[in-house]
């Protein structure tokens, strides 16, 4: 879900190869949370092996990560650690919309709507833990760093950006602008061709980059009235106020300067505003991590997803050729730091 | 305007030293030669070319660019023998360059020259610098070429190193003490790692027997050679692969 900056963050456009070279934080949860709602076959039911397991997100994780490894890009997976006891809400919201779509998702399957189905379906992916234990042994196989985060994974990825250990931060949300990162991307791992829901449209899906100190600049605000804005708008950490969004956010926070400022003139209340505030500003966040790529483990991963998840021999195959020649060009740089 | 007479062999050492990094360049004419650079599509490579006008065997020409489909032209020298003289002319009417080798006439439209890009050559401090005959590079890629995709290059006190190594024990290394080279200046000691395929394709398009090397430490790669028997020299810049991956 993340917090809402909808018209008011401006975003560039970029095309993968722009980040030829680029370490790139990757907010795992939020990514293979994607994954799982993405890939999926034309009905809407996950791809899944002989014994009914899914293997969606690990689909996602070899064949996206590679297509990122190919354009030169360094991936390091950031997961999740303990959520914030405030987050409990957001919990119990999100599983309660899936419980809905899971009843829509079969009423539709019955009516035989399959273009329901798929959407209904696309809400109703869980993510387990067993999925993210899976996932991280597929990166492991693959050679590919991650990084487990005390509490928040985008909270230790925008960290990581802001340290410059890595470039920048990809998720779909905008939450790590709020913890800081001076890089956002989006749509890193889910570039290409799209179908609109219910449309006969497809969209081409183009990587952007959101730039922190750009946006800030522009509205005239600090990082800290970045995350007051949030708040009134609401996070995963505190349900905002009713009839507010981010244009009308934006404009108390420009008038009144802060939020204890806007909760007095308009007489407001955010129970654990405070709280919420420093869990973005001051986040749980480690320096205990190594980014470290290493060769992939072609036998392993033919062994595990081929062997173990009924993935097909050939792609799986030519996803690990695809990888190791990338490993090959690495490092490679380009005349355009000498120009 | 552009009217030359060229030997075929001269012509073909210019486009075949272009033509391993781009399909196609922008031929700088002047009075007294030609000049070219191009960068490579994936920016890695860089070329650089002139030619004095003492090289052709007739050269007549006024300030213009030429942007000329490198493959084309290749395939037309193909039509000739080596010491075979060409008539080239500029056609700007018909924006056409016309080829004549013997009775056969070859016109071959110019590609739009003001759309494409004119790089300027870094500028790059380099410790190191090493002339040696060709043929002995050549010797140290041929070597790596069945070990790894990588080639790295050291200039030390010690003298000249080319070496490649695979990620079991596979390793080679040509050593060139100081007395094989024929020369060497040395402010400190450099060492690069370079994609062999295209570093290979440089050493090999070089006509001239010898070629001095710039060499940094994670620096781009400076090669200078000498093209058309002496008449014109040429420049290939090369960048590092480093280690952090």
């Amino acid at each position: 879900m993340g917090v809402n900056l909808s018209g008011i963050i401006e975003a560039e456009p970029r095309k993968l190869r722009d980040f030829n070279g680029w370490i790139v934080a990757i907010d795992a949860y939020n990514t293979i949370y994607q994954f799982l709602s993405i890939i999926r076959q034309p009905d809407g039911t996950p791809l899944v092996d002989r014994l009914g397991r899914v293997t969606s997100h690990l689909s996602g994780v070899l064949y996206r990560t590679a297509n990122l490894v190919e354009a030169c890009i360094k991936p390091v997976y950031v997961f999740d650690g303990k959520p914030d006891v405030l987050k409990n809400n957001t919990i119990a919201q999100r599983k309660a919309l899936k419980e809905r779509a899971e009843e829509e998702y079969e009423r539709a399957l019955q009516a035989g709507d399959m273009e329901t189905a798929r959407m209904k379906a696309q809400a109703t992916s869980k993510l387990t833990w067993e999925m993210v234990e899976e996932a991280k042994k597929l990166l492991g196989l693959m050679g590919i760093p991650y990084v487990q985060a005390p509490s928040e994974g985008e909270a230790q990825a925008s960290h990581m950006t802001a340290k410059g250990d890595v470039n920048a931060t990809a998720s779909q949300d905008y939450d790590s602008l709020l913890f800081g990162t001076p890089t956002l991307i989006r749509n890193l791992t889910i570039t290409g061709r799209r179908k609109l829901p219910r449309k006969r449209i497809y969209v081409n899906i183009e990587p952007e980059t959101i730039d922190a100190e750009k946006n800030l600049k522009r509205l005239g605000i600090t990082r800290k009235q970045l995350v007051e804005l949030a708040i009134l708008v609401g996070t995963d950490f505190n349900e905002g106020i009713r009839g507010i969004g981010p244009k009308k956010a934006l404009k108390l926070i420009q008038k009144h300067g802060t939020l204890e400022s806007v909760m007095r003139e308009k007489s407001l209340d955010i129970p654990n505003y405070e709280r919420v505030r420093e869990i973005f500003l001051n986040p749980d966040v480690t320096d205990d991590y190594e980014i470290k790529w290493t060769p992939p483990d072609a036998d392993g991963i033919k062994e595990y997803l081929c062997g173990e998840r009924d993935f097909s021999e050939n792609r799986v195959s030519s996803a690990v050729n695809r990888l190791m020649d990338a490993r090959k060009k690495a490092g490679q740089m380009t005349l355009d730091s000498w120009f | 305007m552009l009217h030359a007479k060229v030997k075929l062999n001269i012509l073909k050492e210019i486009v075949d030293t272009a033509s391993i990094l781009v399909p196609e360049a922008k031929f700088n004419i002047e009075d007294n030669g030609l000049m070219t650079k191009a960068v490579d599509p994936s920016r890695i490579a860089m070329v650089s070319i002139e030619v004095r006008k003492e090289a052709f065997e007739e050269f007549e020409a006024k300030e213009s660019m030429l942007g000329i489909d490198l493959e084309k032209l290749k395939e037309t020298l193909k039509l000739g023998s080596s010491e075979d003289v060409l008539i080239l002319d500029w056609d700007k009417d018909a924006n056409t360059l016309v080829l004549k080798v013997g009775n056969l006439t070859r016109k071959m439209p110019l590609i739009d020259a003001g759309g494409m890009p004119d790089p300027k050559m870094p500028e790059l401090d380099l410790p190191a610098k090493v002339t040696l005959p060709v043929e002995e590079i050549k010797k140290g890629v041929a070597a790596a070429k069945s070990i790894s995709d990588n080639i790295s290059l050291k200039i030390s006190e010690d003298g000249f190193d080319l070496s490649s190594k695979a990620e079991g024990a596979d390793q080679a290394n040509l050593h060139l003490p100081k007395d094989a080279l024929i020369d060497i200046e040395i402010r400190e000691s450099a060492r690069s790692t370079y994609p062999l395929e295209q570093f290979s394709k440089m050493i090999n398009a070089i006509k001239s027997p010898n070629v001095t090397i710039r060499l940094g430490t994670d620096y781009p790669l400076d090669i200078i050679f000498e093209m058309a028997n002496g008449m014109g020299n040429g420049r290939y810049l090369l960048a590092p692969r480093v280690e952090n991956y």
